[in-house]
């Protein structure tokens, strides 16, 4: 009862594990992205927009990062399953 | 419901992957134990340096390089740039610099191919010792007087110096390429060199003795021609020495397709190398080495389970397989971190250790380069372009 309650007040936690590492994973690596981008400006003290500073400049390259970022999930969602680190669905709210 | 098991193929391709992984961490690790030799001789004769340098519509960056070496503490040298297939002004850029040592040659070849640039330079050259650079390469003053203090022991045939980044402070990419060269690839030459092995050779920064290049045929046109070079090298009982206190800059590639292209070549050639010389005989890491590439297929056929599992299950066949040994590959990675850690820290790279998060992130652009490597066909369409740097 009060799983579920907990539930309907964080949507997020009543998200299946499979949907919500993968979504915890990418904002995880995107702000990892943002910091990195951030501290390659301060330490090269360019003028550079972001999207350059993140190795963009086509549709392409935006396209191959999320391919990356994508991988690199695919690739920690096998190690969590076999890790048995997958938690049961919890209960849907009433 | 029909079961069908096929461990018979996740089991060999895991332990094929975990094989990789361990041998890396065994070399990396044992760049520990890395001392670098003293191979001081005596000199007879101040040998003349021939400086080979392909270029193919490097513009922006040929004359950096071509002062960098008109301005050595060691004069005898001679400089030939071969401007090969150039679209833009190489050529003339590189001959509005006047000095009786430099020689820039053009050569057109219906073909694209480093190696067919590299032959023709060497034809050109009279030197003893050849020294390969890029187009976009930079070096100290006293390059050619530290390479000189190594080749003047008769011992030393070949030479590949420490590989720097020029370009880190451009954007994140270039940074991380910096960390992978830093903390791992440099590493990893001194890994093999504490093991008594051969360094490969980096596909600039190379220095050659002119008669050994001649006995083996020097460069063949394959995608990855440095790596040829050295099946040839170790082929004929010819060690690399890695010399990491004689640096060269070199440019990496900014943008994410640049490097996919870059890398996708890598792979392919690798690849080639693997199907032209299965048959002969090499020390075992070299074999391991040479199969680096394949470290990624267990990944693919983990997605290509995952994607199959479902459509198949409604068809009534059930599909069960083993991937056993997962957890030692996450020791290995971990063991690597730490390691790349402890490198960052005991050469007082601090802000190195801030990026290993992106790091990581960046290590997986090889799942991608390994899928376009099987796209490529050509060198000329995987081309890096130069001249992106901050300064």
């Amino acid at each position: 009862m009060e799983k579920t309650k907990r539930s309907q007040k964080y949507r997020l936690f009543s998200l299946n594990p499979m949907v919500f590492y993968p979504f915890f994973l990418f904002l995880f690596f995107v702000c990892v992205l943002f910091a990195g981008a951030l501290l390659v400006k301060r330490e090269g003290k360019t003028s550079f927009g972001f999207a350059h500073l993140l190795g963009i400049r086509t549709l392409k390259d935006l396209f191959i990062l999320l391919l990356v970022i994508l991988s690199l999930i695919f690739v920690l969602m096998v190690l969590i399953y076999s890790l048995g680190f997958l938690p049961p669905s919890p209960p849907l709210p009433a | 419901m029909t079961a069908m098991d096929l461990s018979f193929l996740t089991i060999p391709a895991t332990i094929f992957m975990l094989l990789i992984s361990f041998a890396w961490l065994f070399v990396l690790l044992s760049s520990l134990a890395y001392r670098k030799r003293e191979e001081e001789g005596k000199l007879v004769d101040p040998p003349l340096f021939s400086i080979i340098i392909p270029a193919h519509n490097e513009e922006k960056v040929i004359n950096e390089i071509i002062n960098d070496f008109l301005q050595q503490t060691y004069p005898n040298l001679e400089i030939i740039v071969v401007c090969h297939n150039c679209e833009d002004r190489t050529f003339e850029v590189a001959r509005s610099l006047t000095d009786k040592r430099l020689k820039v040659v053009e050569l057109r070849t219906p073909q694209s191919g480093k190696a067919l640039a590299l032959n023709y330079a060497l034809q050109h050259s009279s030197g003893d010792i050849i020294v390969q650079m890029d187009a976009d390469n930079r070096v100290g003053k006293d390059f050619l007087k530290k390479v000189l203090s190594y080749f003047s022991h008769p011992r030393v045939q070949a030479l590949q110096v420490r590989l720097g980044t020029k370009n880190a402070d451009f954007n994140l990419l270039t940074k991380c390429q910096q960390i992978e060269y830093d903390l791992f690839g440099m590493p990893f030459w001194e890994g093999r060199g504490a093991l008594g092995l051969s360094c490969t050779i980096g596909g600039t920064g190379v220095i050659i003795r002119k008669r050994i290049l001649e006995e083996v045929n020097a460069w063949e046109n394959e995608l990855i021609e440095d790596f040829d070079l050295y099946c040839k090298l170790i082929q004929k009982g010819i060690k690399v020495i890695y010399a990491p206190d004689v640096e060269c800059l070199d440019e990496k590639p900014p943008y994410w397709s640049a490097l996919i292209r870059q890398r996708a070549r890598w792979i392919r050639g690798h690849l080639r190398i693997i199907n032209k010389r299965k048959w002969q005989p090499f020390p075992l890491f070299d074999i391991i080495y040479m199969l680096s590439p394949l470290f990624y297929f267990p990944w693919y056929l983990c997605a290509f389970l995952t994607v199959i599992y479902f459509p198949l299950k409604s068809l009534g066949i059930n599909i069960t397989y083993w991937f056993p040994p997962v957890h030692l590959w996450l020791f290995s990675l971990v063991a690597m971190y730490l390691f790349f850690l402890y490198r960052a820290i005991s050469q007082g790279r601090w802000k190195d250790v801030l990026y290993l998060p992106l790091f990581f992130l960046f290590s997986f652009h090889w799942l991608i380069a390994f899928l376009r490597g099987f796209t490529i066909k050509s060198w000329g369409e995987t081309k890096t372009p130069h001249g992106y740097t901050t300064g």
